[in-house]
């Protein structure tokens, strides 16, 4: 999810917070007047004027739209993990501009890090991760004993995985592990 | 049955810290000169999220009411207006009973929400030794521990809870020796979870026979 949904999401929840309060309290004042002994009725003249004017329909109409299609907009942000676009690589001026497909190198380095004894599966994606494009591997162990072996292997595959576009992009590998699931042995 | 919890004992036992020889120096991404760039720790989506789907779904019905309004002002739908009739019964309001708990309730669910913005993620991995960010699930770790606990002898069942630095392991034991158990458990633990770039703060609850 990108920083800016998460802070609209902070804002949010800040702002709903704030107003149940201020009802919440507002309320129980009320009560706690009532209790006093005083009456209090609640009026809103010019929101009365207000709604039994012509132009209300009309106005709540307009902002019914505007927040319908604020609201979608805010809903549909929280859609699946963005994916990055091409990396433009150091080199790239006016002259030409060199690329990377990110899933492409994701897929390679996970196919590299199977190919290691200690590592029993592996899958590479390409994510835009809080802002910042990278590289994702979930790998997992052959089994607890190798969990060492699988993280050193994760280790150089991502140095490497990433030193092909000049240590810039980040790689992150999360390695899984089954202690109850029984050791293979592979014989090649 | 007879419950030993380790966390109360003597910390030099059963609840040690490991900031000794066996921490490791390596950090989770190392920052010389051709190391890759440093990956942002797995964490799960703030629980402001969840509260800002809300919003935004509320936002939307918001919306579809006064759209639906304006139809019905238009003619095409027959009804009342819906804000219109709002406002009337808003103006006027006198107090009601009702109105104490549902004040109650809205200041205890504004709290929340205003605690669940600013409530950071939660982390749900831990770093694994290596130069680049290599990480292991909590809850892998619980299972790695839990596993670790289980074959030491004279344990007859083990479960284990992991957070960002501590992990608590509850183990059903035979009860012939306690406190060597404990101290065999936590030794097993510490082996099975040596791949950490940080060694866990260990806890280890025994119970004889019956759950732990």
């Amino acid at each position: 999810m990108r920083p800016v949904v998460t802070a609209i999401d902070r804002v949010g929840a800040l702002v709903l917070g704030l107003i149940l309060l201020a009802v919440g309290a507002g309320l129980l004042l009320w009560a706690a007047v009532e209790a006093a002994g005083e009456s209090i009725v609640l009026t809103a003249p010019w929101l009365r004027t207000a709604a039994d004017s012509a132009w209300w329909s009309w106005a709540t109409a307009a902002v019914g739209a505007v927040l319908v299609w604020l609201g979608m907009r805010w809903l549909l942000s929280h859609g699946p993990a963005e994916r990055p676009r091409e990396f433009t690589l150091t080199g790239s001026g006016r002259s030409g501009r060199l690329t990377a497909d990110l899933g492409s190198l994701a897929d390679a380095a996970a196919a590299n890090l199977r190919s290691y004894p200690a590592v029993r599966s592996a899958k590479g994606s390409a994510r835009v991760d809080r802002g910042t494009p990278s590289i994702y591997i979930d790998a997992t162990a052959e089994s607890a004993d190798v969990l060492a072996e699988a993280a050193h292997a994760a280790d150089e595959v991502a140095v490497t995985a990433a030193a092909m576009l000049g240590d810039t992009i980040p790689v992150r590998t999360h390695v899984h592990v089954d202690p109850k699931r029984p050791t293979a042995r592979r014989v090649s | 049955m007879t419950t030993h919890d380790a966390a109360s004992d003597d910390a030099n036992t059963t609840d040690r810290t490991h900031s000794d020889a066996r921490q490791k120096q390596i950090s989770p991404v190392d920052t010389r000169s051709g190391a890759p760039a440093g990956a942002p720790a797995p964490a799960a989506p703030a629980a402001a999220s969840y509260i800002g789907v809300l919003c935004a779904a509320g936002m939307v019905a918001l919306g579809a009411v006064g759209i639906r309004d304006g139809i019905t002002a238009a003619g095409w739908v027959h009804g009342r207006l819906w804000t219109r009739t709002s406002v009337h019964w808003l103006h006027g309001q006198t107090f009601h009973g009702w109105m104490v708990p549902v004040g109650v309730i809205a200041v205890l669910l504004g709290l929340s929400c205003v605690i669940v913005a600013v409530k950071p993620r939660r982390k749900r991995a831990v770093i694994l030794a290596a130069r680049t960010s290599v990480h292991l699930n909590l809850s892998d770790t619980a299972r790695l521990a839990a596993a670790a606990a289980r074959a030491v002898p004279g344990v007859i069942d083990a479960t284990a809870r992991a957070r960002n630095s501590t992990v608590t392991v509850r183990a059903r034991t035979t009860g012939a020796d306690p406190s060597g158990q404990r101290s065999a458990i936590v030794r097993a633990v510490e082996q099975a979870l040596a791949p950490l770039a940080k060694s866990p703060r260990i806890r280890v609850r025994t119970s004889i026979g019956g759950r732990s």
